[in-house]
């Protein structure tokens, strides 16, 4: 346990610099290569000359570049992310805002997936050249190759449309404690149930419709995986050990979840970056959302301050996973 | 006789490959005595480890066991449901299995994968509580330090003490037979020998028997009281290890040792005797080891079964026949 304890000091110290890179190259897309930064970031050819002087005094413009990247990083550490000259906010205010939708939908849909594509890889690889096999593969096939704008305009027709169970857009109703900015959450641990079951309501088809095509992937994965682990050596061994039921099942699993593991937490870093056809067509007030807007408005700190999160929470989600990998499998520890 | 513990009748085993049906293992007989080191050799690939799975029924897909009997202590396991072969496996007969580096799972400490096949045999005893038990057990086959080294991974530990652990796992929970699939093979020559007299040692501590699998012929000699010599799927010769070194009677048994002068050098292939091992989808008619035998007759186009030409001492070969 001590070579987890020192693994993980390790990890965290290489964060530090990737985060450094992250931060670096936002920097010099944002800084560098614009022509005129102040300009661009004023809202771009019609922006008044008086506010470009006064971004490019506000964000120290006329300094050198390594001054301008010491007070770039200081602005962001001190939670100045830049305003945005369409909603006249902070960029932080705004991510905020726009932020734990994605996450929430990001969470809806890593769930399903989980609890949709693990099982049946799992059946698929135990039954393997069945015709259950062969169904699995086939729907895995499919989720991979729907389209999702397609999927999605077809679960809102069934579902709203015809059914009438289900609402094809939004977020539901917004909870009046806000203590995480996810709807579901806030509204159980304010009690409002009733708001819970509409704000749940509102979340299955943007989630069934992002999980889909992870659904397929996960699902080959871990069929692959599983049988990986069950054509080794000591799978056989475990079974000449006399070693049964869950005392047996637990070494394939837990040998089959590192490849799952790695591909669950890709998915889920994209997830974050926001889903940006499935949060448009279903005005799910998420990331993706807020990029498009604000790219078709040339918002650019908003594009550069989108960017910079979507940088992290990958990098994040990176450092999640590698954690994960340690936990599982003492060979990585090193 | 009472004092059989195993007794393999006329087993087959097949594999249903693309290429075709590889009968890895055609009609083997032989028995097991209670208390002995039994030693099965045969180059590569003939059959030897398709024999040990087979008799506690772990043959996997595509292969299948398509005759025989295999009777421990007179009960015939072939037909024994799944569940109760679970609870012969690891108690009553054992594995040691060829590779330690593979045989044990990475992400589990050795402590735990002893602990583990206690507590699978003994409902009563947790995981949990079987650590003890492992502790002990890794004291008994040497391995120093064993508190400490419960908890290592198998990464953490050399392959010798990685074999000893399987062994450890092959001893604790005391059973009748162990059967060990060429436990020395993957080892450096120096650990080889450590290992052979821990198998001894704890053989005689515990009077269990052992079956053991090697194509090592120096091995072979060092440790077993009788030898079985298999060949390309079928038993050729069964005999006490003196009587067979003095006096092998199978032209292949013959060339098996003229192919060895020094028998702790490791045969991968036996260059002394011309031809090859046959491929195990076309075998020749016959004697399998007709193609390469400088006594082949026409009677060799008809399989020899096994003999008893001395007492204790069995062949398979026409020359020995007497009409
Ligand atoms: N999984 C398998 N698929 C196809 N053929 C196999 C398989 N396992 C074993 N065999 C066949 O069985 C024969 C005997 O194998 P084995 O018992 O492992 O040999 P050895 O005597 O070296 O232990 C091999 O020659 C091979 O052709
Ligand atoms: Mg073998």
């Amino acid at each position: 346990m001590a070579e987890l304890k020192y693994y993980l000091i390790r990890r965290l110290i290489t964060f530090v610099p990737t985060i450094l890179g992250v931060l670096l190259l936002v920097f010099v897309i944002s800084h560098a290569v614009p022509a005129d930064p102040a300009r661009l970031w004023a809202g771009g050819e019609k922006a008044k000359p008086e506010v470009v002087e006064m971004i490019r005094e506000k964000y120290h413009l006329n300094e050198p570049m390594h001054i301008q990247f010491y007070y770039y990083i200081k602005d962001l550490l001190s939670g100045n992310w830049g305003e945005s000259p369409v909603t006249k906010r902070p960029i932080l205010e705004d991510l905020a805002d726009y932020f734990p939708a994605t996450f929430e939908l990001a969470i809806a849909s890593t769930i399903l997936m989980v609890i949709v594509a693990i099982p049946l890889g799992i059946i698929s690889a135990f039954k393997r050249d069945t015709i259950i096999d062969h169904l699995v593969r086939l729907f895995a096939l499919m989720g991979i190759s729907v389209p999702v704008f397609w999927l999605a305009i077809i679960l809102q027709w069934i579902f709203y449309y015809q059914l009438g169970i289900l609402p094809a857009t939004g977020r539901g109703i917004e909870p009046s404690v806000s203590y995480t900015g996810l709807y579901l959450l806030d509204s159980l641990l304010a009690g409002e149930f009733d708001k819970f079951v509409t704000n749940l309501s509102h979340i299955i088809l943007p989630a069934i419709t992002l999980a889909f095509p992870g659904i397929g992937v996960i699902a080959r994965i871990t069929r692959n995986s599983v049988l990986d682990a069950m054509s080794s050596e000591f799978i056989d061994f475990a079974e000449a050990r006399g070693l049964h039921g869950f005392q047996f099942y637990r070494h394939v699993l837990k040998n089959a979840m590192i490849p799952i593991i790695t591909v669950l937490g890709l998915q889920f870093g994209f997830l974050l970056s926001g889903a940006v056809i499935t949060e448009t067509i279903f005005a799910w007030p998420g990331i993706g959302n807020y990029a498009v807007k604000a790219i078709n408005a040339l918002d650019y700190p908003a594009i550069m301050g989108t960017t910079l999160l979507i940088g992290l929470v990958f990098v994040i989600v990176n450092l999640v996973v590698d954690v994960i990998y340690a936990l599982i499998d003492p060979r990585i520890r090193f | 006789m009472s004092d059989i513990l195993l007794e393999v009748k006329d087993l087959k085993v097949n594999f249903y490959t693309y290429a075709g049906v590889v009968k890895a293992v055609d009609g083997v007989s032989f028995s097991v005595r209670k208390g002995e080191f039994f030693s099965i050799v045969g180059e590569t690939g003939c059959g030897k480890s398709v024999t040990a799975r087979a008799i506690t029924k772990l043959i996997k897909p595509p292969g299948r066991i398509v005759g025989g009997k295999v009777l421990f202590e007179g009960k015939n396991l072939l037909k024994l449901p799944e569940k109760e072969l679970k609870k012969i496996r690891g108690k009553e007969i054992a594995y040691i299995y060829q590779d330690p580096s593979s045989a044990l799972d990475p992400l589990y400490t050795v402590g735990y994968q002893i602990a583990e096949t206690v507590a699978v045999h003994n409902p009563l005893i947790k995981i949990k509580n079987a650590f003890t038990k492992a502790v002990e057990i890794l004291k008994e086959v040497a391995i120093p330090d064993p508190v400490k080294r419960s908890t290592n991974y198998p990464h953490e530990l050399s392959g010798g003490m990685k074999q000893r652990v399987v062994i450890g796992i092959a001893m604790v929970n005391k059973p009748k037979l162990i059967i060990a699939d060429e436990p020395t093979t993957a080892l450096d020559v120096t650990i080889q020998a450590q290992i052979l007299d821990l198998l001894k040692e704890l053989k005689e501590k515990y009077n269990t028997t052992i079956m053991m699998i090697t194509h090592n012929l120096g091995v072979v000699a060092q440790v077993s009281d009788r030898v079985m010599v298999m060949y390309a799927g079928k038993v050729v010769e069964i005999a006490p290890v003196e009587e067979l070194f003095e006096k092998p009677l199978h032209p292949y048994t013959q060339g098996l040792l003229a192919a060895v002068p020094n028998p702790l050098k490791k045969v991968e292939e036996i260059k002394a005797i011309p031809g090859f091992v046959p491929d195990m989808i076309n075998v020749p008619k016959g004697c399998r080891f007709r193609p390469r035998c400088k006594f082949a007759t026409e009677k060799c186009l008809q399989q020899p079964s096994l003999i008893e030409v001395e007492k204790d001492h069995w062949v398979a070969c026409w020359k020995y026949w007497k009409r």
